[in-house]
């Protein structure tokens, strides 16, 4: 009674716009008030401030950082010439320019917001000035952005990680395949598009300006080598590898001489911003996770699902129906906060591993940055677009599919995701 | 000083602190990682970071919330008349007052408890200069979100609450 109690007060304080932090704290101490008077409120201070010293989700401002720099430094226009010579003479080539640079961009950053930001700035206003509908170009510069989730690093993985106390870099691993399959199914989505409504090439295929362009880029390619490299050779931790990133684009934007240190200064203070709306969701989390497990409410609705079917996949199928529907309403990381710590103990109890499910909840989340009315990455593509979130959901229809094609395949065929972890971390 | 003034520069303030802290914070990092290299880790790496965050994170809430960019879920909300939309707001500023009001309280509070406490690894930074970011913080917060009220009436009236304000990663 007591937690019916607490989730309906709580979704009426989410209702009426109070900060989901606040919200989840709020609640959680009011409950706790009722069951045990008030002589425990003094920790609530101190679970707050512990709740937000967790180390590995130090890469979170860093990467940000690294992002920002990245985009005051001439790498994304780089990035986009080398993408633009390599699959420029498609039909549609913009939009395969566009996800093919969406897809180098994630192996750097680890943002999908930052990724929609920093190429859709650039790349939608030249799609329109192609003549391709404004609609479609915020589609796919949104749907490829949210790739930037699934293929390491992602930000939204490190928080899974924190929150199942899984591995990170197994996590960064597994979502490898899915990531380069994602890319090639838009891609394929995105040409059947341009076949249909004629959409132009963009330049023919010249072999000399794809080695011109990769050379101008060539720096720019090392940053994933450092930061991926050193963190799947167990050479740097998840968090340092973020820190290498930091220096690495700074160096390189040194080097190409085009760190705008004013755009730098305002983007690292937004990304303090990022980092705080999340922080602040994890601390109150963990006001809310010492809570439920005095009450040992994920262990009791692992139970009652486990009374209706303890079929894995069955049970797959219904946490993913209940992930895509929280999509709709959460943002990514709210969303792993505020579930995973509850789903956890069904998942472990019918055999589930936690690594192959991250990718499934990160998948889920990258649709749901896709489905209004809570999109934050088609929100974004749709202000850089000036176009309206209706007009470019429809355009984005086919993209969204591809993604929902890919979470079943990702689900259902566990070799996809798990197959390099079993490889190089469990053989 | 107009009130328009006051914000300009309290916006300023904010923006340079958590500026320098980002900043620390990546240097902290890059420290560690390059004395592990060098055969000589840092014993209070990894603590000095942690702490770092959380200051980023109760400092960044501050700005956060005079920016409007805490996570919330305002599409709920837009679809209430406005007659409703007005009592719900007064409604949530009190839950957000009493929330932070209870954390400065509480936080000030741990502070005259744990007086002669300093980090584990650097045992000459007091717990007091290191906790003081909750009760600080909240204050700050408090004033955040006064400052914002008019902002946020605006955009109650209008409907036009920014989606982008509302920020994910």
């Amino acid at each position: 009674m007591l937690i019916l109690t607490m989730f309906l007060v709580l979704l009426f304080i989410l209702s009426i716009n109070v900060p989901i932090a606040i919200g989840l704290a709020v609640t959680t101490i009011v409950a706790m008030v009722l069951k045990s008077g008030t002589s425990f409120l003094i920790d609530t201070a101190i679970v707050m401030f512990d709740g937000s010293m967790k180390f590995p989700l130090i890469a979170i401002p860093l990467f940000i950082l690294a992002g920002s720099i990245m985009n005051s430094a001439g790498i994304s226009r780089r990035l986009i010439a080398f993408a633009s010579a390599l699959v420029g003479f498609i039909k549609g080539g913009l939009s395969m320019i566009n996800i093919a640079t969406s897809m180098f961009f994630a192996e750097i950053s680890g943002s999908a917001v930052a990724d929609v930001a920093a190429l859709g700035s650039i790349l939608i206003p030249a799609m329109k000035k192609k003549g391709y509908p404004g609609a479609f170009a915020a589609a796919v510069t949104s749907s490829s952005a949210s790739l930037a989730i699934i293929i390491p690093p992602s930000i939204p993985m490190i928080v899974y990680a924190v929150m199942s106390q899984s591995s990170v870099v197994q996590l960064f691993v597994a979502g490898i395949v899915p990531g380069v399959i994602g890319g090639f199914f838009l891609m394929l989505a995105a040409y059947i598009t341009a076949r249909r409504r004629n959409f132009p090439v963009e330049e023919t295929f010249n072999l000399a300006n794809v080695r011109k362009t990769a050379r101008e880029a060539a720096l720019a390619f090392l940053l994933p080598v450092i930061i991926l490299g050193g963190i799947f050779g167990g050479v740097v931790t998840a968090t340092e590898g973020a820190g290498l990133a930091v220096v690495a684009s700074l160096v390189i934007g040194l080097v190409y001489g085009e760190v705008d240190f004013k755009r730098l200064y305002e983007a690292a203070t937004e990304g303090a911003i990022q980092t705080s709306s999340v922080m602040l969701l994890v601390a109150a989390s963990v006001l809310l996770g010492e809570f439920l497990t005095v009450e040992q409410l994920p262990q009791k609705i692992a139970g009652s699902i486990m009374d209706f079917t303890n079929n894995k996949y069955a049970v797959l199928a219904i946490l993913n129906v209940f992930l895509l529907v929280i999509g709709f309403f959460l943002h990514s990381v709210a969303a792993i906060i505020l579930t995973v710590p509850i789903v956890m103990p069904l998942v472990y109890a019918v055999g589930i591993d936690p690594v192959h499910f991250g990718i499934i909840v990160t998948l889920n989340l990258a649709i749901g940055q896709q489905t209004p009315p809570v999109a934050s990455v088609l929100a974004t593509a749709c202000s850089v677009a000036k176009e309206d979130i209706w007009d470019v959901t429809r355009e984005n229809l086919i993209f969204i599919s591809v993604l929902v094609i890919l979470l079943l395949l990702v689900t259902y065929v566990p070799a996809i995701p798990m197959t390099l972890v079993e490889y190089f971390y469990r053989s | 000083m107009t009130l328009k003034k006051f914000i300009n520069s309290y916006e300023k303030f904010l923006k340079f602190i958590l500026f320098v802290m980002m900043v620390a914070l990546a240097a902290t990092v890059l420290l560690g990682v390059s004395f592990r290299f060098a055969g000589s880790a840092l014993v209070w790496y990894d603590e000095v970071a942690a702490v770092q965050l959380a200051w980023i994170t109760y400092y960044g809430s501050a700005y956060a919330s005079l920016k409007g960019a805490h996570i919330s879920v305002p599409s709920i909300f837009k679809a209430f008349p406005i007659a409703l939309r007005k009592i719900f707001f007064v409604l949530s500023k009190f839950i957000i007052y009493a929330f932070l009001i209870l954390l400065a309280y509480y936080g000030f509070k741990v502070l005259t408890l744990i007086g002669g406490e300093t980090l584990v690894t650097l045992e000459w930074v007091p717990q007091i200069f290191v906790q003081s970011v909750i009760p600080v913080a909240s204050c700050l917060f408090i004033l955040s979100e006064t400052l914002r009220i008019p902002e946020d009436y605006k955009n109650l009236v209008l409907q036009t609450t920014n989606i982008e304000q509302t920020g994910d990663i």
